[in-house]
């Protein structure tokens, strides 16, 4: 029988429930600005938005699996592109392309040149050294690991920096081989 | 000449509409609010769950009145700024009711795309709101015998269950948001929520002067 085929990410999107963005954006932003004055430090804030990114990118990758009936991908640079063609789309409702690949093909760029998370968004003066998305990088970070990939997700461009798009640059670091707790019966 | 011309249509269209002169421009804006984008729910979601796994098991881990307050004060935050928003092009409320009747039924429906259930009050300032399927509790559970003690009304009653406490938070955030739509509209109140009877829930908005004694015994503290 053959294998139930891949949804592309405007099919998924269109059929899950979905809220207006305003109320995402504005919780998003409301968080940060709290974050900030309870941490008070940039740095602390910019750690705790990618745990909590981290955390959630833990589970929401079991809902991304099962909605998106992708297949296993063949190596990296296939899961980066379902990321960014099924994955973005499916939660955030857009899309991003990725390029600026490396040699050994273990390192690329995200470029995402619309986001949500950003709208009504600008970064105060003193809020420099903030990375404002880091939630994102954090949801790829924790996303990838439970797919047994050990990555490093940091930005290169920020729009809210006066970078014309949002680049984010994922490294892969190891692959760890999936290991049963059990043998299988031979 | 030509001038005096252009402002004659101008007030003859002010006179035949029941709006302000503004209407037209405020009809575009209604335009463009129409084509808001959205996301997937599960992205609200999970900002919620992770601003309450955060407040409670990490930055104010053994303070639950603190992390408390920040839920709410986020809730603030998101209300107020999105009752500016769905308000921009309406009349003024002519008074409390008719500001309540539009979060129960515009506001309501802007973020969970159903109405409130039931509207309820004494006259004398309190309002009970209530949604008998809301959707931030719909995958929330609790043990039973935690159901009686489900209110966030006390929360030394609410200690003594781990899994009402957890729900509790989760509510303080849409209570902050309640708080900060009326707060937007010159209504400031308290709001607690009861979910003695899951997954309905029960919103009590309690509007009440500031210098009123009486207040709702708890009243989440303003940012």
């Amino acid at each position: 029988m053959a294998p139930v085929a891949p949804r592309s990410g405007d099919a998924i999107f269109a059929s899950v429930e979905r809220v207006n963005s305003e109320l995402f954006t504005l919780t998003y932003g409301a968080i940060v600005r709290q974050l900030l004055t309870d941490l008070e430090e940039v740095d602390e804030v910019n750690k705790q938005l990618d745990q909590m990114g981290y955390n959630i990118g833990v589970r929401l990758v079991d809902e991304f699996l099962a909605k998106s009936n992708v297949s296993r991908c063949v190596d990296f640079k296939e899961t980066t592109e379902v990321i960014a063609k099924v994955g973005f789309k499916m939660f955030l409702g857009v899309t991003a392309s990725v390029t600026n690949w490396d040699a050994d093909g273990t390192s690329c760029s995200l470029i995402l040149e619309d986001n949500p998370l950003v709208d009504f968004v600008e970064l105060p003066d003193t809020c420099q050294g903030l990375y404002y998305c880091n939630i994102i990088s954090g949801v790829i970070r924790g996303a990838l690991e439970m797919v047994s990939m050990k990555t490093e997700v940091s930005w290169i461009r920020d729009m809210l920096r006066g970078d014309d798009v949002f680049e984010l640059h994922v490294k892969l670091l190891k692959q760890v081989p999936e290991e049963y707790p059990y043998k299988d019966d031979e | 000449m030509k001038e005096v011309l252009a402002i004659v249509p101008y007030f003859v269209r002010s006179r035949g509409s029941p709006y302000s002169p503004f209407t037209l421009f405020r009809s575009i804006e209604r335009e463009r609010e129409r084509m808001v984008r959205e996301v997937a729910e599960s992205c609200v979601e999970s900002l919620l769950t992770e601003i309450v796994s955060q407040y409670c098991n990490g930055i104010y881990a053994n303070k639950p009145d603190l992390a408390a307050r920040r839920i709410e004060a986020i809730g603030y935050q998101v209300g107020h700024q999105l009752s500016e928003r769905y308000t921009m092009e309406r009349p003024r409320f002519s008074d409390h009711l008719e500001a309540i009747k539009f979060i129960c039924k515009d506001f309501w429906s802007e973020l969970f795309k159903k109405q409130i259930d039931n509207l309820k009050t004494n006259h004398k300032g309190t309002f009970v709101l209530q949604d008998n399927k809301f959707r931030w509790l719909s995958r929330v559970s609790i043990a039973p015998s935690s159901a009686n003690s489900g209110s966030i009304q006390d929360p030394s009653a609410m200690a003594e269950s781990k899994e009402a406490q957890a729900t509790g938070m989760y509510l303080y955030f849409p209570c902050g948001i309640i708080r900060g739509a009326l707060s937007n509209l010159g209504i400031p109140c308290a709001v607690s929520a009861d979910i003695s009877n899951l997954p309905a829930s029960m919103m009590i908005t309690k509007k009440q002067p500031i210098h009123d004694p009486t207040g709702l015994s708890l009243s989440p503290p303003s940012n």
